[in-house]
């Protein structure tokens, strides 16, 4: 039996109000970890999908709208770019290689992406890694569809199975390309980008299963089966948005302006990591309030702890005068509410880390499925250890306010008991 | 020896007001038991924080054991109470977070030469508690039962157990009996008299009940001081 020991029964008999204090201080802490969390993962995540590419072309649109729906599929295009310009462009000499993107259309929510082969040579992710084949091959037919890591998962689909495209984006479509199924010839590797959750096919396909359509529309009794349609022109007559690598760096900014400068169609070039950085600092607002507002709930839980304890000190007049009649010293008093307090930050932190391993448990499938970023269970960063030894270490000391209390109950009552 | 001695001992408990508290002299010898009576006011449970050391006089010196209390610092002043004195208040004397064995334990925690009189005496500080719990008839199931399952005159027993284990020279009861029925204060005085003899503590027993006086060698009345 030790002080440890006593401190500890002690509360236990107070045990409704331990716990909700505990509570209370766990789902603090949790709190600024999981936010933390959420941020530094979303932050690495974006970083991370995209490497290698020097200028994202597109319709000329916000860069930040340009950013988000070419490589983060959120949102969409407004508007596309001719073919011909597009061609006519990435002529330049300057330009190293090109890679088209023709978006818009979708497979049980998971946005499927009419590109060339070209893309899984030159599209990279998290610093300079490419993307590789994990089942089967890339395609090279017009109904051949690559699968993402997540969708072949997700989905359950196996190589040589036949899927039908779904024309628009979301989970319940208008109109399905029902007359014209792709069967699946690749599964790509997970890569932790949104690549995981897309579905691949080529450009001339993607014009085959528009071919009866004009400006969204289907065109009605106009049927054209899958076999004719490999029989006619399948030249793309627009794309949403290209990749570019220069030759040189140099030439990112001279390319950059020509292509601002095009006066056949109203175009724009992004640098994806400028443009990255344009939402951080836009960004960075939100997540300072967040952090501060998670901070004030700590300090708020460290004071409600405070008045719980302090508030408890009257109805333990008793245990007090018992504990000095028996000789115990006056210190110890002190002693004995700061390893109270230091007992509630201990194991509101310990309940906290689990409560906020929970949350990321059930945020990472909504953030997974919501936005493709994947949430991490890392232990927290060294800002975050920063904040939770402040936090223990706060919780030691604020015991020492309700100690001094006590500490001077305990002189001016003395033996005397008072009920 | 005396185990306590008072001398010209002042107390008042507010600068200015009339002195509440005022003992000349006042001496207990070793195994002696003394009657301190006196009505509501008077200042009984003054005195006893002040010969526990947890208040000091205003003027005068209280000797404990040969030490004079009045004069040393407060750490010492508990040591002194952790080791020489057994104290018995009028009624909630227990833990309740803690067992009944837990609860006579607790002296030994804060008094080395108590846990070696009870460790010498019964081989173990337990079977020192379990000596002292059968001494003041406690049945031995409820040795583990929690605070709540005992009767009042229990819980008293349970306090006078926790008192005189170890072995303290002095003991100290505050109206220990004031919420007994009358046979269990005959009972209740009886055993505390005979077990304290055993250990030939001397007893400083306060109480407004003078039909109690019988039980004691000597008594002593305090008085509003005019």
């Amino acid at each position: 039996m030790n002080w440890f020991h006593i401190a500890s029964q002690s509360l236990l008999n107070r045990k409704t109000t331990a716990l909700l204090t505990l509570f209370m201080l766990a789902i603090s802490i949790s709190l600024i970890l999981t936010v933390d969390r959420i941020r530094v993962d979303t932050k690495e995540n974006f970083s991370n999908t995209l490497s290698g590419t020097d200028l994202i072309l597109g319709a000329r649109t916000g860069s930040l709208n340009l950013l988000l729906y070419s490589v983060f599929r959120i949102g969409n295009a407004s508007n596309n770019i001719g073919w011909a310009s597009y061609l006519e462009l990435t002529e330049n000499e300057a330009v190293a290689w090109a890679v088209p993107i023709s978006l818009g259309d979708s497979h049980k929510g998971y946005k499927v992406v009419g590109t060339t082969t070209d893309y899984f040579k030159y599209y990279q992710f998290s610093r300079g890694q490419s993307l590789e084949i994990y089942q089967g091959k890339a395609f090279e037919n017009v109904f051949d569809v690559v699968l993402g890591y997540q969708v072949a998962k997700k989905l359950g689909y196996q190589l040589g199975e036949q899927l039908v495209l779904s024309h628009g984006i979301g989970n319940t479509s208008f109109k399905e390309h029902d007359d014209k199924p792709f069967s699946v010839v690749g599964i790509l590797k997970p890569t932790g980008t949104p690549v995981d959750q897309s579905l691949h096919i080529s450009l001339e396909g993607m014009s085959a299963i528009h071919i009866n359509w004009r400006n969204g529309f289907e065109i009605p009794g106009m049927n054209i089966t899958a076999e004719q349609a490999l029989q006619m022109d399948l030249t793309p007559k627009t794309i949403t948005a290209a990749l570019i690598g220069m030759k040189s760096r140099i030439q990112t900014f001279q390319f950059q302006r020509m292509v601002n400068d095009y006066r056949n169609e109203p175009l724009m070039a992004i640098i994806p990591g400028a443009t990255l950085a344009e939402l951080w600092q836009m960004m960075s607002i939100a997540e300072q309030s967040l952090l501060a507002i998670s901070a004030m709930v700590i300090v708020t839980g460290l004071l409600g702890m405070m008045t719980v304890i302090l508030a408890g000190l009257n109805e333990r007049r008793r245990e007090m005068a018992i504990l000095r009649a028996l000789g115990c010293p006056a210190s110890n008093i002190v002693l004995l509410l700061v390893l109270e307090a230091g007992f509630y930050g201990l194991s509101g932190l310990l309940l906290g880390y689990g409560l906020h391993l929970f949350w990321v448990a059930i945020a990472s499938n909504l953030m997974m499925s919501l936005y493709g970023i994947e949430l991490s269970m890392n232990l927290p960063n060294l800002t975050m250890l920063w904040v939770m030894t402040g936090f223990l270490v706060s919780s030691f000391l604020i015991g020492i306010v309700p100690g001094i209390k006590a500490y001077r109950q305990s002189l001016t009552d003395g033996l005397t008991l008072r009920t | 020896m005396n185990t306590i001695v008072i001398d010209n001992l002042e107390f008042s408990w507010s600068i200015g007001a009339s002195n509440l508290l005022t003992i000349p002299e006042l001496k207990v010898a070793k195994g002696e038991h003394l009657f301190v009576h006196g009505s509501s006011g008077t200042g009984k449970s003054t005195l006893l924080n002040l010969i526990s050391g947890v208040i000091l006089p205003d003027s005068g010196t209280i000797e404990l054991m040969g030490a004079q209390t009045s004069s040393i610092n407060q750490r010492r002043r508990d040591k002194i109470r952790a080791n020489h004195i057994g104290y018995i208040f009028q009624q909630f004397n227990l833990l309740p977070y803690l067992s009944v064995l837990q609860n006579v334990l607790m002296p030994l925690k804060f008094s080395k030469s108590r846990k070696l009189n009870a460790e010498k005496n019964h081989n173990s500080s337990e079977q020192a508690a379990i000596h002292w719990l059968n001494e003041l008839n406690i049945p031995s199931k409820l040795h583990t039962a929690p605070i709540a399952k005992l009767s009042v005159g229990q819980q008293q027993r349970v306090a006078a157990a926790r008192a005189l284990i170890g072995s303290p020279d002095i003991i100290i009861a505050d109206e220990p009996t004031s919420s007994l029925d009358q046979d269990n204060v005959e009972n209740f005085m009886h055993t505390l008299i005979e077990e304290s003899a055993i250990i030939d503590a001397s007893i400083v027993f306060v109480s407004h009940d003078k039909t109690l006086k019988k039980y004691f060698d000597k008594d002593f009345e305090l008085r509003v001081a005019k």
